[in-house]
């Protein structure tokens, strides 16, 4: 599993969800629209209108007493069912658990990381059938055995029934997962050998933004590939002035307390091995506050503004001043013309850059003018950027220059870049090498100043973390998140808590749509149903968003059955013709259905957090259960509804 | 109508239960557990079906230890055993590629388990620990971590397929090969007799992977050989697949050959490697040949007397000068007149000695004991007539330096016999004396020590190894002469000219290897 999920966004999130069930219940509601009229002729349209009324209103007039009655109900009969002999495998598991583990030989680490993945994985995939059985078969026994009849004869609504199901299996779900919790965990507490006891732990990572320098110091996307198979990571050359930059934000003393912890977790690739081989490799950290080259950085983006680049790394602002108003002059008589790329470019880049380096300064020198002056500028600048009409771009460039040339004195004073170089380690692979940096940064030489490291080398809360190597002709591999800020741990029953609770979002996820297909189909086909989708959202997921957004080279479905005949594979071109019209034009509603179906299967994916546990990290709200809990309740709700009418419109009396 | 009444029915089917119990056990009973599988015990104890398996080779417990995890796996997957192990195989391969190495290592005993006689499986798995697995790492306490985890993994996999030879002797390839002769060797090696993770090995050896069947190996080679010897046993019950037979039970005197270089190439020199050359020459000589071989056809004995050869001949209906082609052709193959020489060559002492002399010579050397400090005599001066133009001076060297049998120190000429420098550099001028260093005097021995064992074993003139080591002496010893600008002095005649001048086309590539052994110290 990858560390570097992106953090969860709601809103996004819930516009797609809202496109989708949108989507889903116009067709729903056209689909209903017709089966009315074929059923009922011309007074379809109002019986299709009125069932949608009362089911409305059943919703709305739910009773939570009822609903929890049912779920008493739900859980009684569920404990009927023997459910908790699903406790005698899972003891079996733990007992018979050492024959299947690796032996005590193998280093605590990595027996932890194996102790954890097992118990995690055990219950989830012991939850799994309970849960996917007990609500698949739940309704369709009840209905078999005429027992909802009893149910459905008193004033009960019919989503008080389905909602009254979902809770009482979840409860019982709950129950089991709770208890399975406990046990696992002292199960892994008490297998850990006492000298590996202190790695029992819950991480807390703060990531940051990563970019590299090349060998030639210039910017670059991303590293060399050494040719490892798994492009995870990417390598610098040491001793070359290639790097890996990370930047930070968030940093500040009141959070870290007055040290910064790094963690980082390299790789080693060695061109040659010599007499050193006995030797890691080295690695170095260097501090860096880069205000001027951020200031810098939007004008290198066009070819147009290099000199004024120039002028502004020399500190030379009033020349900056003069240039940009050649380029405005330039602008404004249409002799330079900025292409519409390079504009937005230049844009995003300046908001970026000039917002991170003054907006800081307006509150650390709020007195002063010039911060204010300079944001405001700046915004005038990105805004007629974007816009690209010449006039008012040429006035904001001059009305920038001015800034420049005006407060030069404190731009000299102020924008600079600072550097410290920290001294030089040794790699420890895959074992986390942990470096703390006392807020006093040690002297880069006898009689340099002692900078601190939060006063002196963080701005805004951002720091920027260089990595070099420094070892001829070795690499250094490296991902977003082997380089961290190591927040105090938390205790590893936090990691472990939010692993549990994330198997019991997947949990309800199962158990919702589970009731729900339980609705309108018998046990077995429900099940079938039921698991089919956990297939298709586990396995099957990430290839169908490949496909969906065309990340997969190929064609449509039609256009790809046409080339499988003829023999032409992906690479040979079609000629134009009519034929070559009617397959595309009908593979993209082909390809807008499996978007719909994509959206539609859930995806199962995030609700895997077990990596971070095993391998010693705290469970992140924001980018893996905020994630798992959306997931559910965007599920919630559809399906409920979905569930309702289908229960509501299915003829109890056929089994 | 049945006329039986209920309870004569029931007595009639207790009575025919009972009787048909007894075909049921005489057909059905297991062996016992305390019969060694495979033993005349195990093939008469049990029902009759066991003894069939046990005859045959079928029963669990004939392939070797029966792990109850591995049955229980089997019987719980209810026949989905091969999709299982398909999807294991992938996930291992997914899981080595993202360098996941806990869940690795638990995949593949997860594979082992549902597959535990399926010989490709140990193979390639132990292979991919050792070598792939080890490589990914950067530490070398962490690769030697993974090479044993590969070594362990082969030893688990004979006592669990006691039948297959292959497992024994990749478990040798591994503690030879891998550990002996890799880029690491120097530090696995001293990881072998000292295991780097102290906390849990207490400065000693892991015994898991340093002992074997109660017998501490305080050598890797060793423990090789034990493991190469094993797969010769086994090798007699059940061919293997890995290479001809010959070269293959070869292998446990290869090993043992190795152990005395080990020791040599670690600058140890004296009676314990040439008690080690000896047993492999004896190992050589007497166990491997005299072993017969029959090889597509002919029989042969790589290291038969005239009788064997006459009998082997008849045997095979051809000349005793075909049959001694033939064996020539075959020594040929397994190099086999080479390592004879070899090993009676290094089992001498005067072969030690001249190793050791020239390895401290090529030492002191790069220590920088370059300064010629010492005088002696230029080749045969000493056995020439007095020189009458010589003055009194110049005698009384020549006589203190012709009856010393070492060349003497500078400082002690000019001051206990009051000459000066100048007499000695006009001496040197004269080619009567020359100077030399420590590392030189060093070397000049073993070069004498070295041409004298040359002589007496032809063989090795033709040896890439000793060629390369004669040379590199000749080359140390020629360099420090070029140190201070003195290549004129170099003498006429030396130990290993003959060697020098025949191999004249190998100087290039050696002074490389020359340079490199001088930055990096050996």
């Amino acid at each position: 599993m990858s560390f570097d999920r992106l953090p969860f966004e709601f809103l996004p999130a819930f516009g797609q969800w809202l496109l989708v069930v949108g989507v889903l219940s116009a067709l729903a509601a056209g689909l209903s629209l017709v089966f009315a009229v074929v059923l009922h002729g011309a007074a379809g349209p109002a019986v299709a209108w009125r069932v949608a009324c009362e089911g409305v209103t059943d919703f709305v007039r739910m009773s939570p007493r009822r609903i929890w009655a049912l779920t008493v109900l739900t859980m009684k009969e569920s404990l009927r069912r023997r459910v908790l002999l699903i406790f005698i495998v899972f003891v079996v598991l733990f007992m018979f658990a050492g024959w299947f583990m690796g032996d005590s030989d193998m280093r605590p680490d990595l027996q932890i990381r194996n102790l954890v993945s097992f118990v995690l994985r055990a219950i989830s995939w012991l939850i799994l059938p309970l849960v996917l059985l007990l609500s698949c078969w739940g309704l369709p026994e009840d209905i078999r055995a005429r027992s909802l009849h009893t149910v459905v004869t008193k004033p009960v609504r019919r989503s008080e029934i389905v909602l009254g199901r979902i809770f009482g299996f979840v409860l019982v779900g709950s129950g089991v997962l709770l208890a399975m919790g406990v046990v696992g965990y002292v199960w892994i507490v008490r297998q850990v050998p006492e000298k590996a006891q202190s790695q029992l732990v819950s991480r807390v990572p703060v990531l940051g933004e990563m970019s590299f320098l090349d060998s030639n110091g210039n910017p670059s996307n991303k590293g060399i590939n050494v040719g490892d198979m798994w492009e995870y990571r990417s390598y610098i050359e040491g001793l070359t002035a290639a790097r890996a930059i990370w930047t930070f934000d968030g940093v500040d003393a009141a959070r870290l307390g007055d040290k910064l912890t790094l963690e980082s977790n390299f790789e080693a690739f060695r061109t040659h091995k010599g007499k050193d081989m006995d030797q890691s490799l080295l690695v170095q950290y260097i501090f860096v506050k880069d205000l001027k080259q951020r200031i810098v950085r939007p004008f290198k983006t066009s070819a147009d503004f290099q000199l004024a680049a120039s002028h502004m790394e020399a500190g030379d602002y009033a020349k900056v001043a003069t240039e940009l108003d050649v380029i405005a002059d330039g602008i404004g008589k249409l002799k330079v013309k900025v292409p519409k790329e390079s504009r937005q470019r230049f844009a995003d880049v300046l908001e970026r850059e000039y917002t991170s380096v003054f907006e800081p300064f307006t509150q650390t020198h709020s007195s002063a003018k010039w911060p204010a002056e300079f944001q405001a500028r700046t915004r005038e600048l990105v805004a007629a950027t974007r816009a690209g009409n010449q006039k008012p771009l040429a006035k904001a460039l001059r009305a920038l220059g001015k800034a420049f040339k005006s407060h030069a004195a404190v731009l000299k004073k102020e924008i600079v870049d600072v550097s410290v170089e920290m001294s030089p380690f040794e790699i420890a692979e895959f074992k986390g090498n942990k470096q703390v940096f006392k807020r006093k940064l040690p002297p880069a030489s006898i009689g340099a100043p002692q900078l601190d490291l939060f006063d002196d080398l963080v701005h805004g809360g951002r720091l920027r973390v260089e990595v070099r190597g420094l070892e001829r002709g070795q690499y250094l591999g490296m991902a977003r998140p082997d380089l961290f800020i190591r927040l105090p741990d938390r205790p590893f029953l936090s990691g472990f808590s939010k692993a549990i609770l994330a198997n019991w979002l997947m949990m309800v996820l199962i158990t919702v749509i589970g009731v729900t297909a339980s609705c309108f189909l018998k046990g077995p086909i429900a099940a079938v149903l039921t698991f089919s989708l956990i297939i298709m959202g586990t396995v099957f997921h990430d290839f169908m968003d490949r496909l969906v957004h065309d990340k997969v080279p190929g064609a449509g479905a039609v256009e790809s059955v046409f080339r499988i005949g003829t023999h032409k594979n992906q690479s040979v071109k079609l000629d134009d013709s009519i034929g070559k019209s009617i397959m595309q034009a009908i593979d993209k509603p082909l390809l807008a259905a499996l978007w719909l179906v994509f959206h539609v299967i859930p995806n199962f994916n995030p609700y895997e957090v077990t990596g971070w546990v095993a391998n010693g990290f705290d469970v992140p709200w924001s980018s893996a259960m905020m994630t798992c809990l959306f997931n559910t309740l965007a599920y919630f709700l559809p399906c409920s509804v979905l569930g309702y009418f289908m229960l509501r419109l299915r003829e109890l009396e056929s089994k | 109508m049945n006329s039986l009444t209920m309870r004569q029915r029931k007595l009639v089917y207790l009575v025919g239960i009972v009787i048909l119990l007894i075909p049921i056990i005489w057909l059905g009973r297991p062996a016992g557990g305390s019969a060694n599988p495979g033993s005349q015990d195990a093939l008469t104890s049990g029902g009759h079906l066991s003894q069939l398996r046990q005859q045959y080779d079928l029963d669990e417990s004939t392939f070797g230890n029966v792990d109850p995890s591995s049955a229980t796996m089997n019987l719980v997957l209810l026949g989905l055993r091969g999709l299982a192990v398909n999807q294991l195989w992938m996930q291992a391969d997914e899981q080595k590629n993202t360098k996941n190495w806990a869940e690795l290592r638990s995949t593949v005993d997860s594979i082992i388990m549902l597959q535990p006689h399926f010989l490709k499986v140990w193979r390639f798995q132990g292979w991919n620990l050792a070598y792939n697995v080890s490589a990914s790492w950067d530490s070398l306490e962490d690769r030697y971590y993974w090479v044993k985890e590969g070594g362990k993994f082969y030893m688990e996999g004979t006592r669990r397929n006691r039948r297959y030879t292959e497992l024994y002797w990749e478990t040798g390839r591994i503690l030879g090969n891998k550990i002996g002769r890799s880029d690491e060797w120097r530090y696995f090696r001293q990881y072998f007799k000292s295991d780097p993770d102290k906390e849990q090995f207490l400065n000693g050896q892991d015994p898991k992977f340093a002992w074997a069947e109660g017998r501490e190996f305080d050598d890797n080679f060793l423990a090789a050989e034990h493991w190469f010897r094993k797969a010769n046993e086994a090798e007699l019950r059940r061919v293997q697949h890995i290479m001809m037979r010959m070269l293959f039970r070869f292998y446990p005197t290869h090993a043992q050959i190795e152990y005395a270089q080990g020791m040599q190439r670690e600058g140890e020199f004296g009676e314990r490697p040439r008690a080690a050359w000896f047993e492999a020459f004896r190992g050589l000589t007497e166990e491997f040949g005299k072993e017969e071989f029959r090889q597509l056809g002919p029989r042969v004995m790589l290291d038969a007397t005239d009788a064997e050869v006459r009998l082997l001949a008849t045997q095979d209906g051809v000349t005793p000068q075909q049959k001694r082609a033939e064996i020539a052709s075959y020594q040929a193959m397994a190099n086999y007149r080479y390592w004879r020489s070899r090993c009676g060559f290094e089992s001498e002492g005067k072969a030690a000695e001249a190793h050791e002399r020239l390895y401290n010579g090529r030492k002191m050397y790069r220590e920088g004991q370059t300064n010629p400090t010492h005088v002696m005599a230029v080749g045969n001066v000493c056995d020439q007539p007095d020189d009458k133009k010589a003055t009194p001076a110049e005698k009384t060297v020549l006589k203190l330096l012709c009856a010393s049998k070492t060349p003497i120190e500078r400082e002690t000429l000019l001051q206990e016999l009051l000459v000066t420098d100048e007499l000695l550099e006009s001496m040197k001028e004269t080619r009567t004396i020359r100077f030399v260093s420590p590392a030189q005097i060093e070397l000049e021995k073993g070069m004498a020590l070295y041409a004298e064992m040359i002589q007496r074993f032809p063989d090795l003139d033709a040896d890439d190894i000793s060629i390369e080591e004669g040379m590199m002496a000749v080359l140390y010893w020629r360099r420090n002469y070029t140190l201070f600008g003195e290549e004129g002095d170099i003498p006429e005649s030396y130990p290993l000219k003959a060697l020098w001048v025949k191999h004249k086309a190998r100087i290039e590539s050696l002074e490389a290897d020359f340079e490199r052994e001088l930055s990096t110290g050996g």
